[in-house]
């Protein structure tokens, strides 16, 4: 009986090590196909509100996590209405107002990326959990049904987020991140982002349809990603005010 | 009747006793009502500064829309309605607005302002026209007032374009390009910065919320705080999907401070009224011993007790009744002179409240039930010193005197 435990015990030893990898290097890895690759995307948003529901179909060009152009197709009245983020700096174009306007900073921090309860930042490009915060590993948990690691990320001085911490629960196989919950000191839960369902686009796995809540679950947005290619002649280059003006939805 | 007119023959033997205390009444009821006024009227003028001009004493707006004043939460226009409301004889004015924030930048420059769309009826009115500081108000559609402090912080001038984007009704990007036709005194610091007045339609169309508005600013006739026709007007106008909110219910910490101080005005009011009485009373003690004999005598020859106190309290009921007529009028008087020629602060307190936004002036309530609830007290606490003169009637032994 006794040597049965002890065998136990060693067979279950390799597994306890993969239990208590680093969690810099999980997230490392789950942030490594959104942040490492540049690519072109379309996807549809429908943000359900108490009095309407909202459907907002946008493309996107992303290189790092750094520059991003986005350009709305519909509805109709948006149609047209892009940003544009390159590094720090960051503009928007309405086509009725016909100019190009830089934004301030801060509204990256912002909530409510055009009525939806996706923030600016989850949009433009969000600082790396796995270098602008610090972690702590809180164990694993079952979250959507799959096995996650749950690790808490505290950002680090300066860097421009609205969360006072951020929950990372990523799937312990290779799924990647399954649930983030962007946490206020103050007010709790500022937004939850769900990975809903996981898929293959352009040969990389991704989550492609994914729920972001706002105000305890109150109010949800869905989102749906339609495309998704690998872009890799896209440079810090491309992302400049002219290609804000001259790209059309 | 007989009694009246002996009443009135004594207060005829001994007319300086009569002036004095009747004086002491009139002057009572002077005092208290100037102090009243002015307490109430700083109220009034406050509430006036901080809601009258911009939130409004009443809005109507959708049920949702309080407290969040989310735009998604607009009213459909209902010009009957409003036109049935404006013929109200309660009602003063009644404007349309629609309200939200949005990003405003000129260059490199960017502020957050709150937009108010307002319609030309109301631009038109004196309240808007005396605020401009700069440019002119036109009809010309794209125009937009902005703050003075907004556009010094924009380094924006009248003829610059401003653009304007932010989140729309129900979800939807509000976007514009507007040419600044002025700038605005709002007589509040945090509005100069934060405040770009647009043409109602100019707003519709920026927001998105084509045929909306986010509430209506309805001024009634009467504004005293004693007078609340928030329930009185809803039930008379009423609009589906909406409802009647005085200043009262909006802004709970405004009506709190007013109750605290005003609890401190009354303890002053108070304090006058137990030294005004006890010198009622005095006065009363004087004339009670003044007329012992007087009494004794008329009860010896056979004058009943009930007729002789009866006659003195006519005398003590005419006397403070005309002492509070003479009162009432004086201080309305005085009200009225108040409110042709303010009081006007000077100096730093000055400073401070026109920096606040309020004109340092301190104007007396025009509220004329002020006057009747304190000639009903000094009345009332005249009848109630009358009680000794009555005590002595009926204790006066007509033998031993």
């Amino acid at each position: 009986m006794k040597r049965f435990l002890l065998l136990g015990l060693i067979a279950l030893l390799p597994l306890t090590t993969v239990m208590a990898q680093n969690p810099t290097d999980i997230l490392a890895k789950a942030e490594k196909t959104a942040i490492g690759t540049s690519s072109y995307s379309e996807l549809s948003m429908t943000a359900k509100r108490a009095r309407y529901t909202r459907v907002l179909d946008i493309k996107s060009w992303t290189h790092t996590n750094k520059y991003a152009l986005i350009v709305v197709t519909g509805p109709e009245r948006d149609r047209g209405t892009r940003y544009l983020r390159a590094d720090k700096q960051m503009y928007s174009f309405v086509p009725r107002t016909g100019k190009v306007v830089k934004l301030p900073q801060s509204m990256l921090m912002a909530g409510g990326f055009m009525g939806t309860d996706a923030s600016m930042d989850n949009l433009l490009g969000q600082a790396s959990l796995a270098k602008d915060f610090t972690h702590q590993y809180l164990g694993t948990e079952t979250v959507n049904g799959l096995p996650c690691h749950k690790i808490k990320c505290t950002p680090k001085p300066g860097i421009p987020v609205a969360a006072d911490a951020v929950i990372a629960w990523v799937h312990t196989g290779d799924k990647g991140w399954v649930r983030l919950s962007f946490q206020s000191t103050r007010n709790g839960e500022l937004q939850r982002m769900d990975a809903l369902e996981f898929g293959r686009m352009d040969g990389v796995q991704m989550p492609v349809k994914l729920q972001f809540s706002t105000q305890g679950g109150k109010q949800t947005t869905l989102m749906t990603v339609k495309a998704w290619k690998k872009q890799p002649q896209l440079n810090p280059a491309w992302f400049t005010p002219e290609r804000l003006e001259q790209t059309q939805p | 009747m007989t009694a009246v007119r002996l009443a009135w023959r004594n207060l005829g033997r001994n007319r300086r006793r009569s002036l004095i205390t009747g004086a002491a009444i009139a002057f009572a009821l002077f005092f208290a009502v100037i102090l009243r006024s002015l307490q109430l009227g700083v109220y009034n003028h406050m509430v006036a500064t901080v809601v009258g001009s911009m939130s409004g004493y009443v809005q109507v707006s959708d049920t949702a829309y309080w407290p969040s004043q989310n735009l998604d939460y607009a009213l459909y226009e209902a010009p009957e309605w409003l036109d049935e409301l404006r013929a109200d004889r309660d009602v003063a004015s009644a404007y349309p607005r629609l309200q939200g924030f949005s990003l405003v930048t000129m260059g490199e420059q960017s502020g957050v302002a709150q937009w108010i769309g307002i319609s030309p009826e109301e631009a038109a009115a004196p309240l808007w026209q005396a605020r401009l500081a700069s440019g002119s108000w036109t009809d010309a559609p794209g125009s937009v007032w902005l703050g003075k402090r907004l556009a010094e912080q924009l380094r924006a001038g009248v003829g610059d374009t401003v653009v304007a984007m932010g989140q729309g009704f129900q979800g939807s990007m509000a976007g514009a390009s507007w040419v600044v036709a002025g700038t605005l005194n709002m007589g509040n610091p945090e509005l100069e910065k934060r405040s770009a007045v647009v043409g109602l339609a100019d707003a519709q169309e920026f927001a998105g919320a084509y045929g909306m508005w986010s509430y209506v600013q309805v001024t009634p006739r009467r504004t005293e705080l004693s007078h609340d026709p928030t329930v009185e007007l809803g039930a008379k106008h009423p609009l589906e999907g909406a409802r009647f909110l005085g200043w009262q219910t909006r802004m709970p910490e405004l009506i709190q401070a007013i109750q605290a101080d005003s609890s401190g005005g009354k303890v002053i009011l108070f304090i006058l009224y137990v030294v005004i009485g006890f010198g009622l009373l005095g006065t009363m003690i004087m004339l009670a011993n003044e007329r012992q004999r007087e009494f004794a005598m008329q009860l010896a020859m056979g004058m009943r007790r009930g007729l002789l106190a009866g006659i003195v309290f006519v005398e003590v009921l005419i006397l403070s009744m005309a002492g509070a007529l003479v009162g009432a009028l004086l201080g309305r008087v005085a009200v009225l002179v108040l409110d042709r020629f303010p009081l006007r602060l000077q100096g730093d307190v000055a400073a401070a409240m026109e920096q606040q936004g309020w004109e340092p002036i301190l104007p007396p309530s025009l509220d004329a039930s002020i006057t009747l609830t304190h000639a009903g007290i000094i009345v009332l606490i005249a009848l109630l010193a009358a009680a000794w003169p009555l005590r002595t009637v009926f204790k006066t032994n007509p033998v031993q005197r």
